[in-house]
């Protein structure tokens, strides 16, 4: 998911924002996600992150992590009204409440902040560079080895993702289960049910975490054959923006917090 | 093989892996010897599963600090004592290329792979642009500087890594079977680098390759958790006779060789042992009654990974026919395109144009994905990829459940087959078996499978030529067609019924 949208660094403004501007503004957004304003509210601010999104990744890239997240937003949207029955029913089945306004409520509540945090970590840190990325957080003073592990493992999702995608080949070969198209020009696309999709994920999840666990040894291995643990001062390749550049995304990245803690404010 | 300084010195070196429940402490070396002069070339032979891995692992400081196990002797480069280092401060002497790449690649993009280790030096950054630009130019990867390794092909993974160690030029370079899997053309340039940079080499390796004739100072062979130095010379009958024995060259090749065949400047299809050169046989001139699969007009472009900066990588297939019975090898350089024909007939890729058709009830019928799934068998270049379970009997057993067999028909089976295979007991755990086991697990697990047409992508790469052959013999008797991929235009003269040679996407 996050590697396609690395695959077009550079391409656009958000891609180009500076790294530590981008890392303010998750912040914001993420506290405004978790502050106990008002459904509407929360929906409101989601519908920017997402016009922002389609404005400048496109339709299909801002419609890639919500149809990831989907069956999560289906499951929670099912099993949280059952559990918190208060307020007025709304649905009910021999005297048992199965759905009230406050659950119904919580439910969406639940639904816009995953989907909420899903989009901000899209939009700002799916588009950052890993490498620009540990050069922020070091320049907000975390040590390096913290930096390169929130790197490592943000960057990570896009391993997974591709590990996922060889894995399922493997279990497809091997079990003549197909599961979905591939990745080439003019493949077709096969629709099928969203369990039998979930069900068929299983064992491609099991075998993706047990490949996971098993390159940790050797993920730690390379770190130090190149160098990570040495005590002497890091050099780096790679630098951020400075002068007027920064200035202006600086300017904009302070307006744009300044809005949402006015807005929250005026609209709690 | 004694020298009066030398540079890598190991003696009475023994190691042995810790126990892990179930599974008693495996004793891999005892007393090993070896003495490397400063500035010299040294090729270490020896079959998979003798602890080629464990021994460079070893000399970078990884081995026993990640694995735990018990380490005794001495160890040391010049004056230094190495297992009293911890890897990252040895990475300016020892610069290791794991055997597997892809547990190496850490960075997002190819050009800040490079810097990474000269970042942990501290290297200012003008030398780093010119460091870094220096090695991706000699391994020919400028254009993917910008490019994430994910999309490289296995060889060109290598070719990264070795571009990292040229960037920091430690003054020990350990390559763990990091010639498998390069094209002919890259081992000469990787070889002569080394010669020219006069670096002490430890190449491990369970083939022999004719260009360590030129290259190599000295040659070792690992048995038994002990090193020996070869004294015959590498152009001698007695020397051809060794590596035939021990596994590391074909009875074909051999002979060959030891009659004097010259080794550098053979073109691949003087190389092939008499096996003709496929060029995409016309299809007007053969008939199809034996045809297993036959691939018209096919064409795949990579959606939008852009492989380079220059046009977008295609693979185009004019016509292509694999025969019941019949053994094709597909060589060709790093990224031309090997991988991608073996996934398109797989039927993991679909093709943007083009017709895949394979026999079913007497006729050829076009195939989808689905069908290609089931009909072909398809050994990925990474054998992980493929294993995933706790147990060899776990993972030989899986695609026979799916099977409706019994468990007595599923037990006979799979011991068959660990039989055939030479693979450890079904309760040994394939996490602690090496790469070259690895891969004749995977094997078994699609011997299994009962495909008709069988795929295998660089079978060859970290196992002996002799192992590779039996498991080419093991497919070709079991198997409708078989197709292998390899680099080594020799091996694939001497094991295919016929050779064909992609280059850039097209066959040449």
């Amino acid at each position: 998911m996050i590697a396609q949208v690395y695959g077009k660094r550079g391409a656009t403004a958000v891609h180009r924002y500076d790294p530590r501007a981008k890392t303010l503004l998750l912040l914001a957004f993420l506290v405004l996600f978790f502050l106990p304003i008002r459904v509407g509210y929360l929906a409101a601010y989601l519908a920017v992150v997402v016009a922002l999104s389609w404005v400048f990744l496109g339709i299909p890239n801002t419609l890639r992590p919500i149809r990831l997240i989907l069956p999560i937003l289906i499951l929670v949207l099912l099993l949280t009204p059952p559990f918190y029955r208060e307020g007025i029913a709304l649905l009910t089945i021999r005297g048992f409440t199965v759905l009230s306004v406050n659950g119904l409520l919580l439910a969406l509540r639940l639904m816009v902040r995953f989907s909420g945090i899903t989009m901000v970590f899209y939009l700002f840190i799916g588009t950052t560079d890993p490498d620009q990325m540990i050069l922020a957080l070091r320049w907000f003073r975390l040590p390096y080895t913290m930096s390169l592990v929130l790197s490592l493992a943000l960057g990570y999702i896009p391993t997974i993702r591709t590990l996922y995608d060889q894995v399922r080949d493997a279990h497809q070969l091997r079990l003549a289960v197909r599961e979905e198209g591939s990745r080439a020009v003019g493949a077709r696309r096969q629709g099928r049910g969203l369990f039998k999709r979930l069900r068929e994920a299983i064992p491609i999840l099991t075998s993706v975490l047990i490949l996971s666990v098993r390159r940790i040894p050797t993920l730690a291995m390379a770190l130090e054959c190149r160098g990570v643990g040495r005590k002497n001062p890091r050099s780096s390749y790679h630098t951020l923006k400075r002068g007027g550049a920064l200035l202006g995304e600086g300017v904009i990245t302070a307006a744009a917090v300044a809005v949402l803690v006015i807005s929250v404010l005026l609209f709690p | 093989m004694t020298s009066i300084d030398p540079d890598l010195s190991i003696r009475n070196l023994s190691f042995s892996y810790p126990e892990y429940p179930g599974i008693a402490a495996r004793h891999l070396f005892g007393g090993l010897n070896l003495e490397l002069p400063a500035g010299s070339i040294a090729v270490l032979l020896a079959r998979p599963d003798r602890g080629k891995t464990t021994l460079c692992r070893v000399l970078a400081g990884l081995i026993p600090r990640f694995t735990g196990g018990e380490l005794q002797g001495e160890v040391s480069l010049g004056i230094l004592q190495l297992p009293e280092k911890v890897p990252y401060e040895l990475i300016e002497q020892v610069g290791l290329v794991f055997q597997h790449p892809g547990e190496q690649l850490l960075a997002s993009r190819c050009d800040s792979e490079v810097a990474f280790p000269l970042e942990s030096l501290g290297v200012p950054r003008s030398e780093i642009e010119t460091r870094l630009a220096a090695a991706l130019r000699t391994m020919d990867l400028e254009r993917y500087r910008y490019k994430s390794p994910k999309v490289l092909s296995g060889g060109e993974k290598k070719k990264l890594l070795i571009a990292c160690l040229l960037a920091v030029d430690p003054r020990l370079w350990l390559l763990d079977e990091t010639l498998e899997e390069l094209d002919s053309g890259t081992k000469t340039q990787l070889l002569q680098l080394l010669k020219d940079r006069r670096r002490s080499t430890l190449i491990l390796s369970a083939k022999w390759h004719d260009l360590f004739r030129e290259y190599v100072d000295s040659i070792f062979l690992m048995e038994e958790g002990r090193v020996r130095a070869v004294r015959e010379n590498p152009g001698s009958p007695e020397f051809q006779r060794l590596l035939l024995k021990r596994g590391f060259v074909l009875p074909g090749e051999s002979a060959k060789r030891a009659n004097g065949s010259p080794p550098k400047g053979s073109s691949p299809e003087r190389l092939s042992a008499g096996k003709r050169v496929s060029t995409a046989p016309a299809k007007a001139a053969v008939p199809e009654d034996d045809a297993l699969l036959v691939a018209e007009d096919l064409y795949f472009r990579y959606e939008d990974e852009g492989r380079g900066s220059g046009p977008a990588f295609s693979l185009q297939i004019g016509h292509l026919r694999l025969t019941a019975g019949r053994v094709l090898a597909i060589v060709g350089d790093n990224g031309s395109g090997k991988s991608t024909l073996g996934r398109l007939l797989c039927g993991l890729l679909s093709p943007g144009a083009g017709q895949i058709r394979i026999r079913r009830g007497g006729i050829l019928q076009p195939a989808g994905a689905e069908e290609l799934n089931r009909y072909t068998g398809y050994l990925f270049q990474d054998p992980d990829l493929q294993i995933f379970l706790p147990t060899v009997f776990e993972e030989l057993a899986l695609g026979l459940k799916h099977m409706s067999l019994t468990a007595e028909e599923i037990n006979r089976r799979v011991q068959e087959t660990v039989s055939l295979f030479g693979l450890p007991a079904g309760e040994a755990p394939p996490s602690l078996m090496s790469y070259g086991i690895r891969k004749k697990l995977q094997a078994g697990v699609y011997h299994l499978l009962e495909r008709p047409l069988m795929i295998i992508d660089e079978g060859d790469s970290g196992l002996s030529v002799d192992d590779f052959a039996r498991m080419v013999h093991i497919f070709r008797k079991k198997a409708g067609a078989l197709v292998f991929i390899t680099h080594d235009h020799r091996l694939a003269g001497a094991l295919a019924d016929e050779v064909a040679e992609l280059r850039s996407g097209r066959f040449v």
